[in-house]
């Protein structure tokens, strides 16, 4: 069921029925279910993958008791789907469970409309005492007044995009990546094809096709400008925290009105502190101040007392891409409904072919995506039904296989491995064996082999690495309290030694990767990861183009 | 989880740690203290089974919290990943034993002559290395009987101490605790044996963190009721004394009641070289030394290092008019209380003590001093010259100005 | 007899505080060193660019502290070479040439020479250097600096198990302790060398062996060898740190290893001591003078009052007056945002406090 991208492109040039533009969830899971469902389709990202508010959001698999009190619909879509993505991609979801904790300064009414509410929402919950509570996380401050469960899960936002690009190339779907769409073609009123430019060479290609869907994010105004019409979004930043250790084993979540600094997210090694919502004018050209850190960290603290003193990796802000309809503009960031807009250019503004999807969140994006896809497969008059919800992404690991990865490295290295590459273990495992050095954890923290480490750089992998951050992004290596300083030089070799780069080009893409996770860290004005910052200093010379003073950031 | 009582966050990744472990340099396949402490911890805090056999190859002699730059808890972080550590059946049941000296010395001190004998029978030895994997390359230090006791005070006016003798002294050589006393004695302090259990550091080294804070509670009552407030406590094994300043190894932190005594012990206990320097800086020490003609080598224990204090008995025996002292300088011994006896790291233990025997070689002194027992053991089984306590050396200074 | 009463005490064992107790242990004082490990110099090759030379040429006492610092470091066993007033190219981490003045002598020889042929030979295993990409670089950074000179990349096989990875700092502690290690790693080099006149390695060239053993090693060799910059532990910068250490041992120095200085007892104006943060109970060190060298790294142990330091080298509090006038701060200060400017100022401000801290003396209570 290649739909005929086959005949379509028998003139020599690129097409499908379906271009996509935008490289995050919300448009990877729309490569998926077009694929899914039978229909050629190519996505075309600007940057690498997750490059927009889905690489720079909390991870955070909503159980939807976030939304129980003010909007039982978004709850109860957030409990559904979050269990779906829990069954499609185990693999992604960390399914530590959370808390909504009660603390003494809030509101205790809105802890009671909180149980009703969650009920409501069909969120399974249970309520613990403060000493419960405080025995499943004992960092949890001491005026704890007690807690509800939920079953609140982190999930590795760059392993679910890539899950789903990884599912739709295998049925015939299409993805690039570091490809910025310069021109949409319409002619007759109807869209014909767009005009990409690779970011890397400078190229410019085409791509014939009968529908354009523009899943932008941030950047939905702009593309949608290319066809000329509007899709009115307004930015909200929402800046995060990595810190370097677990402090929690769950989800800790604040039982309030929902505000700044009342999430904490275990994430792999780090947990995640977050968030605020400041309105911005793009999704570029972010910046945080030393007091908005420090007000963050203040807030935390009150949950888990000592935050304040915890050592910082990373500060990153993303901003939530919302719909922003004329007659709402007045209302500020968390009021707007996190629902997301299907914005049909063609009867809005006589475009044809051409659908925008804004706003929405991370827990959602299965259902976004099949809602435009549902509408799509209208207009392409084909009848095919949505089967995202019951395919899973990725077949599980044999066990012969799992167990010959348990002979050659310890268990949670192999672990690790194997949620990260599936059925490509194989291949990896077969490499460590025939060469034992390939064993060797380049990356200590995030525990990454060289064989995973070749394998990503190598020609067999799914998504092509241009940049270290790339092989970041698929590995987690640097995402550790060194952030990149000893295992990204490993990379660059491992970059050199795979024949992807030239020596020079491996030294220019290690400078550009230091330059990145130095401006991640830039932001950070006291504790202990300017020290690190300093070894790193120290290490590659005052010569590299990079500095300890707060920066600006755009893109990563 | 607490925040941050071992400094995980100070870790910038240096490898320092690694540079200054003594097992790293001799042991090819050890993953070294940077992967097994903040690394481990890191990941242990995420959850994950970061179980490895490798822990046990720890020494616990702390050379790698010193070299830290920024003062991580590294060994401690290894301390506690022992703890968690399942070993084998037979590792188990050794170290069951060897994490109790004080058990052991009572038993052994029942009938000490025949406990002895059969310790050193060659069946015996090679029973123990088939059943319990103890080497019998090694000779088991000698049990004598339990005699040490507080000697009667001979004047109120004197200043009262309160000695901790640990195991060995205790149970293996309590004369050496006659000569703690004595030297003690005659630096005008009225001593108080304290009747107090092992310190606990063999059962942290063997993974038994329960007994480890058993007799540190035990420990704790004891100097409790027998220290007034303010007594200072004197310890002559390094081990020991180590134990008591870091509030029995933090292994209490969680312990209300019992983390403020170990820190409150802490703050109050010195080593006893440590003492006697304090003493010669106010000018009250007893100077009074017979001159010698004797050229020593001395040894610095891992823990009187971790201890900080400088190296007052390096210092002390040069101010025996004709005693000549070389600092050896030469890094662990390599027997860390009952790791050298493990059969499967003897061949570590030995590779790591091979520097220090080479410059004893080379130094040919009379006798090595050192403070601390098993660096002792191992000096002698590795090289040909004798080891004393350098207590023993003072005492006879003095004494030998007594009797002339 | 006083043990814990000295001249000099100085805080702090990076090139700042080994220069600086050097200074006051040269001109016969009872010194004493405290330091938490080892400066951050150690991360590096330990040298001098022509850069931080430049920016510390300001003054005129430069040429007098690089030239003491030279004197020691020869003494010491871990001798450098260049001086202040030239440059070369020498290779860097990231394969490209950092204009250096004065480096420790095992790195001295990797400049890009015209018509000498050069081998870049790395180990099978050592994952943190890679002689191929080395040698790519080199040759091309060669290139852009018209000298024309090209590196060829050899690779050579250890017989024994150095464990997954083979790290730098494995080998350089086989190389000090083992001679039949030393002999196989000569004749397998010596193999790789044969037809070039020079071989580049990592550096790995032990971090006890002295200068006499490594000049051996050479002539064994038959060929000039040098280092290259790896990724840490660098060897050659431990190697420095370690001599200078041990040399300060031997002259005298009093070495208080593990612990901070965090706190400083000041008694109208001076310095009457400092207290090491023993575990248990602070260990308290009676002193004349005293020279603060913590690096950039760590709390000052004059606390929240410190503010800054004056042309003397003095700290001063926020109203600009000195806190103590036997107490010198030397080397970047902690948690400075003035950027560091490198091994040649920590040398020099070490000199100078030391020199300081020597000639002061301030009364503490006999």
């Amino acid at each position: 069921m290649w739909c005929g991208r086959a005949q379509l492109e028998g003139h020599g040039m690129e097409a499908a029925q379906v271009v996509i533009i935008g490289g995050g969830a919300t448009g990877a899971g729309i490569l998926w279910d077009l694929s899914l469902r039978g229909i050629s389709a190519t996505l075309l990202e600007q940057g690498d993958i997750a490059n927009g508010a889905t690489g720079r959001c909390h991870g955070l698999l909503h159980s939807g008791g976030r939304y129980a009190v003010k909007d039982t619909d978004t709850a109860r879509e957030c409990a559904a789907e979050s269990n779906i993505i829990k069954a499609i991609a185990p693999h992604c979801v960390d399914d530590v469970g959370g808390l909504f904790v009660q603390f003494a300064q809030d509101d205790p009414a809105f802890f009671d409309q909180w149980q009703r509410a969650a009920e409501a929402a069909g969120i399974r919950s249970r309520r613990l005492s403060a000493d419960e509570a405080r025995e499943l996380e004992p960092s949890l401050a001491a005026n704890i007044l007690g807690a509800f469960t939920c079953p609140d899960a982190h999930v590795d936002v760059f392993r679910l995009v890539l899950a789903n690009l990884e599912a739709a190339v295998a049925r015939g779907g299409r993805f690039k990546t570091y490809s910025k769409v310069t021109s949409i073609h319409t002619a007759n009123g109807h869209v014909r094809g767009v005009r990409y430019r690779n970011a890397l060479s400078g190229e410019e290609h085409e791509i014939s096709c009968e529908m354009v869907i523009n899943a932008a994010g941030g950047w939905a105004q702009s593309i949608a400008e290319l066809a000329g019409v509007e899709a009115p979004i307004y930015c909200d930043k929402g800046t995060l925290l990595v810190l370097n250790h677990r402090l929690n084993r769950r989800v800790i979540n604040r039982c309030r009105q929902p505000g700044d600094a009342d999430i904490l997210v275990p994430a792999g090694p780090t947990c995640i502190l977050g968030t605020s919502s400041i309105r911005v004018p793009g999704p570029e050209g972010l910046s945080v101040s030393p007091e908005e850190v420090d007000r963050l960290l203040r807030l935390g603290d009150e949950m888990i007392p000592g935050l304040v003193d915890a050592r910082i990796l990373r500060i990153f802000c993303g901003v939530r891409p919302l719909y922003a309809p004329r007659t709402a503009e007045a209302a500020k960031g968390r009021e707007i409904s996190r629902g997301f807009a299907l914005l049909d250019h063609e009867t809005r503004d006589g475009v044809g072919g051409f659908v925008s999807i804004v706003g929405g969140k991370l827990t959602t994006y299965r259902l976004m995506a099949a809602e435009v896809c549902d509408c799509v497969v209208g207009k392409l008059g084909i009848i095919a039904e949505c089967a995202t919800d019951k395919t899973p992404l990725r077949p599980a690991i044999d066990r012969k296989t799992h167990q010959r990865a348990l002979h050659l490295l310890p268990h949670p290295v192999a672990d690790k491995m194997e949620r990260r590459l599936g059925l490509a273990t194989v291949r990896v495992i077969e490499t460590i064996e025939a060469r034992p050095e390939l064993a060797e954890l380049v990356c200590e923290c995030e525990l990454v082999t060289r064989g995973e480490l070749e394998y990503v750089l190598g020609g067999s992998a799914p998504a092509p690495v241009f940049a270290i951050s790339d092989v970041s992004r698929r590995t987690r290596l640097g995402f550790g309290p060194c952030q990149g300083t000893f295992c990204g030089y490993k990379a660059m070799l491992a970059g050199y030694q795979t024949h992807r780069w030239t020596a020079a080009e491996a030294a220019n893409r290690f400078s550009a990767y230091l330059h990145e996770r130095s401006r991640g860290q830039s932001f950070i004005h006291k504790g202990r990861q300017l020290e690190q910052l300093e070894l790193n200093h120290d290490l590659y010379g005052a010569e590299q183009p990079f500095c300890a003073k707060p920066g600006v950031q755009d893109g990563n | 989880m607490r925040l941050d009582n071992l400094a995980l966050d100070n870790c910038l990744k240096c490898s320092l740690c690694n540079t200054a472990c003594p097992v790293m340099a001799v042991h090819t396949q050890y993953p070294g203290p940077k992967r097994l402490g903040p690394e481990l911890e890191r990941m242990r805090r995420e959850g994950l089974s970061t179980d490895t056999e490798w822990v046990e190859y720890c020494l616990g002699c702390h050379r790698c919290d010193l070299a830290c730059p920024h003062q991580v808890h590294v060994s401690e972080m290894i301390a506690r990943a022992k703890a968690e550590h399942r070993k084998p059946l037979i590792h188990g049941l050794r170290d069951w034993w060897f994490a109790r000296p004080g058990l052991l010395g009572r038993l052994t001190t029942i009938l000490p002559a025949l406990s002895n004998f059969a310790l050193s029978l060659k069946p015996a030895r090679y029973l123990m290395s088939k059943l319990m994997r103890i080497t019998p390359q090694r000779k088991f230090p000698g049990y004598t009987r339990p005699n040490l006791r507080s000697p009667a005070i001979s004047g109120k006016q004197m200043q009262h101490v309160i000695f901790f003798p640990g195991c060995f002294i205790r149970y293996n050589r309590p004369d050496l605790g006659k000569v703690v006393i004595g030297l003690l004695e005659r630096n005008g302090l009225a001593v108080e044996v304290a009747s107090t259990v092992c310190c606990g550091v063999p059962a942290i080294a063997n993974g038994a963190a329960a007994e480890a804070r058993a007799v540190a509670r035990a420990n704790i009552n004891v100097l409790d009721r027998q220290a007034g407030s303010g007594m200072r406590i004197v310890t002559a094994c390094s081990s020991c004394g180590h134990m008591l300043k870091t509030g029995f190894g933090g292994i209490l932190e969680d312990d209300g009641r019992f983390a403020g005594e170990a820190q409150k012990i802490a703050s109050r206990t010195f080593d006893l070289a440590e003492l006697l320097m304090e003493q010669s800086d106010a000018g009250k020490l007893n100077t009074n030394f017979q001159p010698a003609n004797l050229r020593l080598a001395y040894h610095a224990p891992c823990h009187q290092r971790s201890q900080g204090i400088g190296r007052p008995w390096y210092h002390l025996l040069r101010m025996i008019p004709g005693v000549a002292v070389e600092d050896l300088d030469a890094g662990c011994c390599g027997m860390s209380g009952t790791y050298g006896f493990k059969q499967e790291k003897y061949t570590v233990s030995m590779d790591i003590g091979k520097e220090l025997f080479t410059k004893i070689s080379a130094a040919r002194p009379q006798m090595v001093a050192t403070e601390c027992a098993t660096c002792q053991m191992q000096i002698e089984h590795g090289t040909t010259f004798k080891a004393i306590h350098p207590a023993e050396i003072l005492l006879q200074a003095y004494d030998e100005r007594h009797s002339g | 007899m006083e043990t814990n009463r000295y001249d000099v005490v100085v805080v702090g064992a990076g090139l700042s505080g080994l220069v600086a107790a050097g200074v006051a242990a040269h001109r016969k004082l009872k010194v004493a060193l405290v330091a938490t490990g080892a400066g951050s110099f150690v991360t590096g090759p330990a040298w001098l660019t022509a850069r931080e030379i430049r920016q510390a040429s300001t003054t005129a006492d430069l040429g007098e502290a690089i030239d003491f610092f030279c004197e020691i470091a020869t003494l010491a066993g871990c001798p450098y070479t260049g001086d202040i007033t030239t440059a070369r190219f020498l290779p860097s981490i990231l394969g490209d040439f950092h204009s250096v003045a004065l480096t420790p002598l095992t790195l001295w020889n990797a400049e890009p020479r015209k018509g000498v042929t050069t081998a870049i030979v790395g180990i099978r295993g050592l994952s943190s250097f890679d002689e191929n990409f080395m040698a790519e670089r080199l040759t091309e950074q060669a290139r852009l600096i018209a000298s024309g000179c090209a590196y060829t990349a050899r690779q050579i096989s250890l017989s024994r198990n150095m464990g997954v990875p083979v790290t730098t700092l494995r080998v350089a502690q086989c190389f000090d302790r083992d001679p039949v290690f030393r002999e196989e790693l000569t004749s397998a080099l010596r193999a790789a060398a044969s037809g070039f006149e020079r071989i580049l390695i990592p550096g790995i060239l032990g971090l006890e062996t002295s200068a006499e053993q490594i000049a051996q090693f050479e002539r064994e060799l038959g060929c000039q060898v040098s280092e290259i910059p790896t990724l840490p532990p660098s060897i050659p910068g431990l190697r420095v740190y370690h001599h200078l250490e041990s040399y300060l041992h031997k002259i005298g120095v009093e070495l208080y290893r593990g612990f901070p200085a965090n706190k400083v007892e000041i008694q109208d104006g001076l310095c009457m001591g400092l207290q090491i943060a023993s575990p248990g109970h602070p260990l308290n060190l009676r002193c004349r003078s005293a020279v603060l060298a913590t690096g950039r790294s760590s709390t000052n142990p004059l606390g929240l009052e410190y503010a800054g330091c004056d042309q003397q080298m003095r700290p001063l509090n926020s109203t600009g007056s000195v806190i103590t006038r036997n107490l010198f701060v030397a080397g970047p200060l902690p948690h400075s945002s003035d950027g560091d400017h490198g091994n040649a100022m920590r040398i020099l401000t070490g000199y100078r406090a030391g020199s300081l801290a020597a000639s002061t003396r301030g009364n503490h209570a006999a």
